[in-house]
């Protein structure tokens, strides 16, 4: 072979290598339109209203350097409906000039009408199912519309999504938002057979409020809300409960008790499977961190009072919501059934069917609470008020 | 220790028992949680897994004692020492078959997760192709050269894998694991019949046993070469349930896959962190597969020694990409698979068990013992 045939034939083989090797799936980063939150409502005749909160890059350049168009808006909603929601999302595509690109997709609000009437499921499978989606998007009910809440005006945030995102983030200093429901978790909740929690996300003006939960049966439908304080009694029982305050009287004038940390144990006699009896005990410990009364927080006795009457108001949260969840909702979000499953399988597998259906077992069980509380520190001082002669 | 180690063509046993890791870790890793998970109930597959590990061991101990028995032979020398000319071609070729369907089958395997996860515009075929291009450029070299390739991989691998469970530590929930102990033997028997299928690879031993230089401590190094793969296997189960549940590990096709894309570190540059766990996974089964087709030819080469190794290649690669691209769809590519696995349990497991027993009774020796 001829040296000038040789390069000839190493040219021809580079030129093919440049052709073969092209990158397939390459997508320009300008042409993906970064979708970073998603709203889905019940539209008409039975469709799905699908809403992406897309992110406008130049828009967020500008903000973030400081300058660059101040007014320019750093996302766009845009919606589409259809019978399914994959349909909707190719739908936008006829809109906007970026195709949607969900890898980046960090919020799912459902709104309560859809999940009130078990759409649940069918509204999610799309998030679990396409490999482009994440499980770590999160999950949560709207009350009333959900695709508003992607219109708010953040101030703090960049973006509504930002801003929903790291509230959604704060059960370290609230003891009234559970924890952020995954969409991977979510998936769980849907396949176990057992009801469960989802947070709540409201709106009042420009702010969102992620206080309270919304609970769905085994059934997957959703029963109804729970406002902050049933929240947080919830979040008792399911041993969430990352810090939290309670103002609790002393003599007609408030103390307020902050928790600092909690745990609680379940323990359960099922000797009559269909009768099954719990016993749940919370050990508190906590602080005290505003007190406008008189008392003397350096004498013991007090601090057993104190601590009684931090106790009396947890059990009395938790009695609450436990009616609340068992006669009106008739759904255990408070984790009875993952308790009997993990640890009375058998009795489980007996019964699990007549738990919130049938029979309604979680309904007529007994459930006592037992509260005890451990008060570490008073605060730098005794009091503001003196002893009162 | 030599002053030039790795001038011969010759491996010693540090490569066997790589070479036995790389090659069983596979699609096991993506797929073994799902298909236990759906057979057992809570957490419970572990003790499928150790049984059916125990199994593996067991045939790890069978290939390994074989492979001491007859040194420095392959399995065709083997089997004609044991039996005859004509039954040691027939086994050999067999193998081969095996082998060669195996190649096709991670071939497919690759490109269809590929596409699911990384490329979700390239045509399968075409990922298939590129790869078959890749697998034929590796096997082109001898085949120590390939062994030694473990040496490098396996440690990546084995890294990136702990390291996607080491970042869903914050996931992971241990009352997923309970309740303990509630699956029937059946099930638990069931699945561990599952398990095994995960552990078919190193049987290819039996040809490189004659590149081994050192027969005495194979068994060390098989057995060895298998805990790692055991091990890996255990862990990443007890992970998934641990993070996922039972409940939507069964409903997952790839829970490993899932686990490594929720993988959220903070910064945002690594947010696509999968990319990086399939690039280092693409990695080990090119290894698996480049190993296999080399066998391929190897076994080839004994029963038919006239054509060279490269016209074996360029012969082999069409028929591997027909074979690759026949199975339609997962349910098939799984069906695939299955098939391939039944073949790889008689041909490569259950033979060189006979084949031992038969040496053993007859008092059949390699004729250069001491080594």
């Amino acid at each position: 072979m001829s040296a000038l045939l040789r390069n000839a034939l190493a040219l021809a083989l580079l030129t093919l290598h440049a052709l073969l090797a092209g990158c397939w799936d390459r997508v320009e980063i300008e042409d993906r339109g970064f979708v970073v939150g998603s709203a889905i409502d019940e539209g008409e005749n039975g469709t799905y209203e699908l809403t992406f909160q897309f992110v406008v890059p130049s828009a967020m350049q500008g903000k973030s350097a400081g300058g660059g168009h101040p007014s320019a808006k750093t996302f766009q909603n845009v919606t589409a409906s259809g019978m399914t929601l994959f349909k909707a999302a190719r739908k936008m595509s006829n809109e906007t000039s970026r195709p949607p690109y969900l890898e980046h997709n960090k919020i799912i609000i459902v709104s309560e009408t859809l999940a009130r009437s078990g759409k649940i499921q069918e509204v999610l499978d799309l998030f679990v199912r396409d490999p482009e989606m994440r499980r770590a998007a999160k999950v949560m009910i709207s009350s009333g519309q959900a695709k508003k809440l992607l219109d708010i005006k953040p101030s703090i945030e960049t973006l509504p999504v930002q801003y929903i995102n790291a509230t959604s983030e704060n059960p370290d200093k609230s003891e009234s938002i559970v924890p952020p429901a995954t969409m991977g978790l979510v998936h769980r909740f849907l396949l176990e057979d057992h009801g469960f929690a989802i947070p709540e996300i409201s709106q009042t003006d420009d702010k969102v409020s992620l206080s309270g939960a919304a609970v769905f049966g085994s059934d997957k439908k959703m029963k109804g809300f729970l406002d902050g304080e049933e929240t947080s009694a919830k979040n008792y029982f399911s041993g969430t409960i990352k810090a939290g305050a309670l103002e609790i009287e002393m003599g007609d004038k408030l103390v307020l008790f902050e928790v600092k940390s909690a745990s609680r144990k379940i323990s359960a006699k099922v000797s009559d499977s269909k009768a099954p009896e719990f016993t749940v005990n919370v050990n508190v410990e906590g602080n005290i961190g505003e007190s406008y009364s008189e008392i003397d927080l350096l004498d013991p006795q007090v601090i057993r009072e104190v601590e009684h009457g931090v106790d009396e108001k947890i059990q009395a949260l938790m009695y609450g919501v436990l009616d609340k969840l068992q006669k009106q909702y008739k759904a255990d979000a408070i984790g009875l059934s993952d308790y009997l499953n993990e640890n009375h399988y058998r009795t489980w597998q007996k019964i699990k069917n007549d738990w919130d259906r049938g029979e309604q077992l979680f309904s007529k069980c007994r459930v006592m609470v037992k509260v005890n509380t451990k008060m570490r520190i008073i605060g730098a001082i005794d009091r503001v008020r003196p002893k009162e002669e | 220790m030599k002053s030039f180690e790795y001038g011969d063509r010759e491996i010693g046993t540090t490569e066997v028992a790589y070479g036995v890791s790389n090659m069983v870790i596979g699609f096991g890793v993506l797929t073994l949680p799902r298909s236990l998970a759906e057979m057992t109930e809570s957490s419970d597959g572990w003790i499928s897994l150790v049984l059916g590990g125990s199994v593996a061991l067991a045939f790890g101990w069978v290939i390994a004692s074989l492979c001491m028995r007859f040194p420095k032979m392959g399995l065709k020398d083997m089997t004609k020492a044991v039996t005859n000319r004509a039954t040691a071609n027939v086994v050999v070729v067999l193998f081969a078959c095996y082998t060669f369907l195996f190649v096709g089958y991670e071939t497919r395997g690759l490109a269809n997760i590929s596409k699911q996860y990384l490329f979700d515009r390239t045509p399968e075929e075409a990922i298939c192709l590129f790869f078959l291009l890749v697998l034929a450029y590796g096997v082109a070299g001898p085949s120590s050269a390939l062994l030694r390739l473990n040496l490098i991989f396996l440690p990546l691998v084995l890294l990136i894998v702990l390291g996607v469970l080491a970042m869903n530590i914050p996931f992971f929930n241990i009352h997923n694991l309970k309740p303990l102990f509630v699956t029937d033997w059946k099930n638990l028997l069931n699945g561990a019949r599952g398990t095994v299928f995960s552990f078919l690879g190193f049987e290819i031993f039996l040809f490189y046993n004659a590149l081994i230089n050192r027969p005495k401590t194979m068994k060390k190094a098989v057995l060895g070469g298998l805990a790692v793969p055991l091990l890996t296997y255990l862990i990443v189960f007890v992970f998934v349930i641990g993070i996922f549940g039972s409940e939507v590990t069964k409903n997952t096709l790839y829970p490993t896959a899932e686990l490594a894309k929720q993988v959220e570190i903070p910064g945002g540059f690594f947010e696509r962190f999968e990319s990086i766990f399939f690039t280092l996974w693409v990695v080990t089964l090119f290894n698996t597969a480049a190993m296999a087709f080399d066998v391929t030819i190897i076994a080839l080469k004994t029963v038919f020694p006239k054509p060279e190794r490269m016209t074996w290649i360029i012969a082999l690669c069409p028929l591997i990409y027909l074979v690759a691209m026949q199975p339609q769809g997962i349910m098939e590519i799984d069906r695939f698979g299955k098939w391939i696995s039944y073949a790889g349990i008689a041909i490569g497991w259950i033979l060189p068990a006979l084949l031992l027993g038969a040496a053993k009774l007859r008092g059949v020796e390699g004729n250069e013992r001491a080594s």
